[in-house]
């Protein structure tokens, strides 16, 4: 559940912002910052400082969204004339106001001008607190560029590596695709190869099927009718005996007295009981056909079972050649794998473009198959699974998988925001982005200041 | 919270294997499963069988006392009849000579201050009427049989007894021949012993004049009462019963969380209100009635007509109210306020039950919560989402799953390893945390709290009075702290102190949930009627008072903490009479559907009726998923009601501002920074509320109270008197109808357009705002700078919104201190008045009640950045500022001719100072 808290740059990151924290109660003022503030339009952003200076030299300022023109007097007067909140750069009194702080040795930011004299010090520098009499700000940005540094060095390193390993995916995954492509194209022909020999086969086949029928039938129905004969003549001549023994017994009979003699119950005189001939085999002649129709199927089914193995690669290639597994094929080194992570209470598997699971024992709940990708954005930073199983009284379950580069293919944290809507966070060298770039803590060099 | 989950504990326990584990209608009784409550209703009217003892009736340091007799059974009852401040009059009737003593609500009342009566010399002996008076107002007794009229401005405003309905169950032995229920009765599979057998009372109120009632929260019924009797009526009877009702039905008067047996009457001429303080279950009957009550109306008001100074007025055409009410025991102890105005009836309640606590500023502002935020990166994530959309929030609140398996003040150490670093994280930028604390604690051995509380006997005992009662709520087998027994409350109180509840900061509040108190494997969900509390008594004397206990000794321990220096917050559900003086209330769990956000209005507006303003709904609804539309909606109405919090169930998905989309995220932003707007003038009725008893969120009758067609009106409202807020309430709105109240305009506080009163006028309603108005004649004092907390906004400057009314004049006030600590109770406050007149706008000290304001003890930075005026008509030629003999500077203005509004810019003056502006 705690996220990032195994991987090093998060320690890096708290650490930045504990210093921050500490920032805010430190009662040591900056000087150097509130010496300059007199020549600088505070809080505006390097580029919108040549509007100043324009409306410093004419007397007036028109608001950026050409709504208003007010004299220069009344650019930071801590009242909000324009509607932008560009008369006010330096204040909170614009609802939609922004504030820069230069946060110098460390990364300039923006903020909204709610962050404006409120009494927590949200710039480095302290610049945001400066309106306020009593702002007890430190500058803390000198420790935290030395944090972003260093958070920097972390950042880079872990990108080089999995940019390194990224490198490694591609190659393999635009191997194996055109690996795939090829082997797709000799199994379609092996297929269609097949499919041919398989319809002649199959009329081969059909045709024996054709011969062998009728002389088979012809045969077994001649024993049949002999057979039939023979039956009829057993009866007619059981029915003789039967009235025979029928008029010996008559005067024992008469007297009512069942003799001990009698058969018993359960033996049956049936005409049946006798033992069936078997047919007389088949003439030469037939059993050549027999046999030739044998052969026939034989060969034909297992040629129809290769072609049906064939068919069903090709689809399962097709498949997977139709999975999108990035534009570069980066994403290739997931299929086929899975991955899982472990909390205090479950185990979680993330098969990528399959299924995603949380088995705890030895049951298995499903949290929804593939669905595709769904970053917004970059689509490639998002996996969504849906469709699990049920949640009782609920939703079905569903996965959400958010990417973010790091040098291993790995499950890093599992969450559970809604119920039975999981967020799990993977890192792979596949989903780190070529055209990254850092924050560069801004150097000492005073290239572009002030009014 | 009650859940599923919760059942399904119960289920998978095999507890109760013969409940059936649906919570429904079923699981609740209705009058005729409640014997007192059946016997009761099924009184004939007419018949009492209650006569004063002639003899008896005594005039003793200006209160009358009397004996009754039952004539059916002879058993005796005394009756007291007294005078409280401010014209109010007290009833109490009791057994004279109780096999043992009946119980009486304690810890409610505040100290009286009683008013001798004055006994009416015209009154001879031996005569079937004696009047009493107290000023101009009269009780009029008639003797036989019993009956108690009371008289003002020549009329009858509240007549006692006077359908005969009175019933007086004497505590008795039992004999052979008991009617069914009385000593024993079943409902599902539980069985109440009933030890003391039948010991119910009733009375019939009625309300001469009147065809509106309010009041007896809590209910999810429209604001105006609805008769449950009457022709083609059939309903329950309104029930005050604490109860834990899982998803619970709209437009029905089964018992919710909490009880106020307080009820007020209303009427175009008058207001009346009466409060029966009695802390069992409670059935109100409320009928529509014609004409003088009572079989005796020539007789009995013949008198009175010659008691009074004048005629008295007797319609029989005359709209009238009957109530009658029903307690399964304790006495009769029944104040009648006298109003005979609106605000004279908050002020006389207030006198009683006192007056709603001041919060602190924070918990005025918008809460956040969630069933549950799961663990320390999840609160950090949510805080940073308001801060990444600049939305403002003061409270980040954590549910139960906060806790080591339930174990109340303890943390799941794996999900909150370092609670107090995130509370400090928050803390930095003005943030401040919640946690829940229920009154069940789990019978485990190792937890402190269970180890504490089974060795020192503070749990509330089983029947037999010995062994401690055990049921079953969220940690499985629990047993509940006996909260009436003070020593019991001391030590509850000390839990709250940091190194008592380890993890926690100053910056940590206390919600108390769960306790109506809610036992799932209870009858009705909650704990048997015959479970001894404190001093014997069982859980049938004091059940509604249970929850108002807890909250009591949570507060106390929250102030106790910081030494009496910083006020508490602590949100309760369960209430009762007195709760206003210790925090907050909410109406439980709701659901997310346009109709409960239609109903957390009216049950608002009855809460605010009953004394207890700091109220509010699940913003959002708690059970179910509001789509974006009806979270749009909701949250605008929340931020006009005092208790602004958005909540969830544990099941439903997430729904912070922001995981809408970015147009329903600023929608819900412009709600909420609406809010952070007002809350000077909240502030300012918080304080109002606190030194006045008025109510916060007010029908419009209570403005307007000769404005018949206002009465049961409750689909829209007042924050205080200045502000008209008209919720949409249904899908796809785009426009609604609003009711302008009064003769002056009404101005829109987001367009600035004027509205003619009275006046229905269909109002444009998009979805990016709420209509909500300013009074023509007020003046609303707003912040309009948005920060992310209220602490934040501690320097901020003042813009002062001047809605002229017809006569081109306005006023209002502002209250300001430090918005935490109890140093107002010292005089650290300042209190401004601010008048506009003959083209001026002055600010002076104004006079408000309670300790005298002392300036010098609240410093500020506080300023006036911008003054607004609404209906201002001419361009002026120019505005100026003058302070005290300082020389007069002219300020820059704006006006605008189409809207008649101007702007004045930047008058740049501490708040603290008298200064005026003159518009030329």
């Amino acid at each position: 559940m705690h996220r990032r808290s195994s991987s090093s740059s998060a320690v890096t990151l708290s650490l930045a912002a504990a210093v921050m924290m500490l920032a805010v109660m430190m009662i040591v003022l900056c000087a150097d910052a509130a010496s300059t503030q007199a020549k600088v339009i505070r809080g505006a952003a390097p580029a919108s400082r040549p509007l100043y200076r324009a409306a410093a030299k004419s007397g007036s300022f028109t608001c950026v969204d050409g709504s208003k023109t007010i004299p220069f007097a009344a650019i930071n007067d801590d009242y909000c004339d324009c509607p932008d909140g560009s008369d006010e750069p330096g204040t909170s009194a614009c609802p939609r106001g922004s504030f820069y702080c230069p946060n110098k040795r460390f990364v300039p930011t923006v903020l909204p001008s709610s962050r404006v004299n409120d009494g927590v010090c949200d710039c480095c520098d302290g610049t945001d607190e400066l309106g306020r009499k009593e702002s007890d700000c430190d500058n803390t940005c000198e420790e935290a560029g030395e944090s972003l540094r260093l958070e920097n060095e972390q950042k880079l390193l872990s990108h080089q590596q999995g940019m390194r390993v990224r490198f490694e995916h591609i190659k393999r995954g635009l191997t194996a695709r055109k690996e795939r492509t090829a082997k797709l194209r000799e199994l379609k022909a092996t297929l269609a190869t097949e499919k041919a020999e398989d319809e002649r086969l199959k009329a081969i086949k059909d045709e024996a099927d054709a011969l062998e029928k009728p002389a088979k039938e012809a045969h077994i129905n001649a024993w049949n009718a002999v057979k039939e004969a023979r039956r009829l003549e057993r009866e007619a001549k059981k029915a003789e005996e039967d009235a025979a023994a029928a008029a010996a017994a008559a005067p024992e009979a008469a007297s009512g007295e069942p003799t001990a003699t009698e058969p018993a119950v359960d033996e049956k005189p049936e005409v049946k009981a006798e033992p069936e001939e078997p047919m007389p085999p088949f003439p030469e002649d037939v059993q050549a056909l027999i046999d030739a129709a044998n052969r026939a199927q034989t060969e034909w089914a297992a040629l129809h079972d290769r072609a049906t193995a064939t068919e069903r690669e090709v689809n399962a290639l097709d498949a997977k050649l139709n999975t999108d597994l990035g534009p570069e094929q980066e994403f290739f080194v997931l299929q086929d794998e899975c991955f899982s992570f472990k909390t205090n209470e479950y185990q979680y598997e993330v098969c990528p473009f399959v299924s995603a699971k949380q088995k705890q024992n030895d049951r298995a709940t499903s949290l929804g198959s593939w669905t595709g990708w769904s970053g917004s954005g970059n689509k490639y930073s998002q996996m969504k699974f849906e469709n699990g199983e049920k949640c009782w009284n609920g939703p079905n379950r569903s996965a959400t998988v958010n990417l973010k580069c790091g040098d291993k293919n790995a499950l890093i944290s599992v969450a559970e925001p809604s119920k039975c809507e999981y967020v799990l966070e993977f890192t792979s060298p596949a989903a780190c982005d070529p055209n990254f770039k850092l924050e560069q803590v801004e150097d000492d060099i005073e290239g572009h200041d002030e009014l | 919270m009650q859940t599923r989950l919760a059942l399904a504990l119960v289920a998978l326990l095999c507890l109760c294997s013969t409940v059936s584990l649906a919570v429904d209608r079923n699981n609740f009784k209705k009058c005729d499963q409640s014997s007192f409550c059946a016997r009761n209703r099924n009184l004939e009217p007419g018949n009492s069988h209650f006569t004063v003892v002639s003899s008896s009736v005594a005039f003793k340091d200006g209160q009358l006392t009397a004996d009754i007799l039952n004539t059916r059974d002879n058993v005796v009852l005394t009756l007291q009849v007294s005078g409280i401040a401010n014209s109010i009059f007290r009833v109490k009737v009791n057994e004279k000579a109780p096999r043992k003593p009946r119980y009486e609500v304690k810890d409610v009342l505040l100290e009286l201050r009683e008013t001798p009566l004055e006994q009416d010399a015209a009154a001879a002996q031996g005569a079937n009427v004696i009047t009493i008076r107290q000023g101009k107002h009269a009780a009029v007794l008639t003797l036989a049989p019993f009956r108690l009229d009371v008289v003002t401005d020549d009329r009858v405003i509240v007549t006692l007894n006077g359908r005969g309905l009175m019933n007086f169950e004497h505590l008795r032995d039992r004999t052979e021949n008991e009617q069914a229920g009385a000593w024993e009765e079943t409902f599902k599979t539980w069985t109440d012993s009933k030890p003391n057998g039948p010991e119910s009372i009733g009375l019939d109120i009625s309300f001469p004049g009147v065809k509106h009632v309010f009041g007896i929260p809590e209910h999810a019924s429209p604001t105006a009462l609805k008769p449950t009797k009457g022709d083609g009526i059939s309903s329950d009877p309104y029930r005050l019963f604490n109860l834990d009702v899982f998803e619970y039905e709209l437009d029905n008067p089964m018992a919710l969380y909490g009880s106020i047996p307080f009820m007020v009457a209303h009427a175009a001429t008058h207001s009346t209100g009466v409060f029966w303080m009695n802390a069992a279950e409670t059935w109100i009957d409320v009928s529509n009635a014609q004409g003088p009550v009572g079989q005796d109306a020539t007789g009995t008001l013949g008198r009175l007509a010659n008691l009074v100074k004048s005629g008295l007025k007797s319609d029989s055409s005359e709209p009238r109210v009957d109530t009658h009410w029903i307690s399964e025991a304790g006495i009769i102890d029944l104040f009648i306020l006298t109003g005979p105005r609106v605000p004279s009836i908050f002020r006389q309640y207030s006198q009683l039950t006192g007056v709603p606590a001041l919060p602190p500023m924070f918990s005025i502002a918008y809460h956040q919560c969630r069933w549950n935020y799961n663990d320390e990166d999840d609160v950090a994530n949510v805080d940073a989402g308001f801060d990444a959309n600049d939305i403002p929030y003061d409270v980040l609140w954590l549910d139960i799953e906060h806790t080591d398996g339930k174990k109340y003040l303890t943390w799941d150490a794996k999900k909150f390893p370092d609670s107090k670093r995130m509370q400090d994280r928050l803390a930095s930028k003005g943030h401040k945390m919640v946690t829940i604390v229920d009154p069940h604690i789990k019978r485990e051995a190792n937890y402190w709290v269970h180890s504490e509380a089974e060795e020192q006997g503070l749990y509330v005992k089983k029947a037999d009075g010995t062994s401690d009662y055990e049921g079953w709520c969220w940690p499985g087998s629990s047993s509940w702290i006996d909260f009436l027994r003070p020593s019991n409350r001391n030590w509850w109180s000390d839990l709250f102190s940091e190194d008592r509840y380890v993890g926690s900061t100053k910056n940590l509040f206390i919600w108390n949930d769960m306790n109506e108190p809610s036992v799932f494997n209870g009858p009705e969900i909650t704990i048997t009627k015959d479970a001894i509390h404190h001093g014997g008594w069982e859980n049938r004397h004091v059940h509604n008072q249970y929850g108002f206990y807890q909250q009591m000794a949570t507060a106390d321990g929250l102030s106790r903490r910081t030494g009496y220096t910083e006020r508490p917050f602590v949100l309760t559900r369960a209430f009762f009479a007195g709760s206003q003086r210790y925090g907050a209330i909410w109406t439980g769990d709701n659901t997310a559907t346009w109709d409960h956000l239609i109903y957390s209005t009216k049950m608002l507006l009855t809460m605010n009726l009953a004394g207890l303003p700091f109220a509010g709904a699940d913003v959002g609804g708690f059970f179910g998923n509001p789509d974006a539309e009806l979270l749009t909606r909701w949250y605008q109405v929340g931020a006009f009601q005092p208790f602004f919090r958005g909540h969830a169930h544990i099941d439903t998905k997430r729904r912070e501002p922001w995981l809408f989309g970015e147009a329903v995220m600023t929608n819900i932003r412009t709600a909420i920074r609406a809010r952070y707007s007002f809350l000077p003038y909240w502030y300012t009725l918080f304080h109002n509320a606190a030194v006045k008893g008025m109510p916060i969120m007010r029908p419009l009758w209570m403005e307007y109270p000769s404005d018949e067609s206002t009465f049961a009106m409750d689909d829209q409202f007042l924050v205080g008197r200045d502000i008209l807020v008209k919720p949409v309430t249904s899908a796809g709105a785009t426009t609604v109808n609003v009711y302008f109240p009064g003769d002056q305009p009404w101005y829109n506080v987001e367009t600035g357009t004027r509205h003619s009163a009275p006046a229905t006028q269909t109002i444009p309603a998009p979805l990016e705002r709420l209509p909500v108005f300013q009074r023509g004649g007020s003046i609303v004092p707003r912040k309009m700078r948005v920060r992310r907390s209220t602490a934040l906004m501690t320097a901020d400057p003042f813009t002062l919104y001047v809605a002229l009314d017809q006569s081109k004049s306005a006023s209002g006030t502002l209250y300001l201190d430090d918005g935490h600590s109890f140093s107002y109770t010292e005089g650290a406050y300042l209190f401004r008045q601010f008048t506009f007149a003959n083209q001026v706008l002055t600010s002076t000290a104004g006079v408000t009640g309670g300790v005298a304001s002392r300036p010098d003890l609240h410093k500020t930075s506080e300023w006036v950045e911008r003054v607004v005026v609404y209906g201002y008509r001419s361009q002026p030629t120019s505005v100026t500022f003058q302070e005290g003999k300082e020389a007069p500077r002219s300020l820059n203005f704006v006006f605008d001719a189409a809207l008649s509004q101007l702007t004045i810019k930047k008058p740049g003056v501490n708040i603290a100072h008298d200064w005026t502006i003159t518009i030329a």
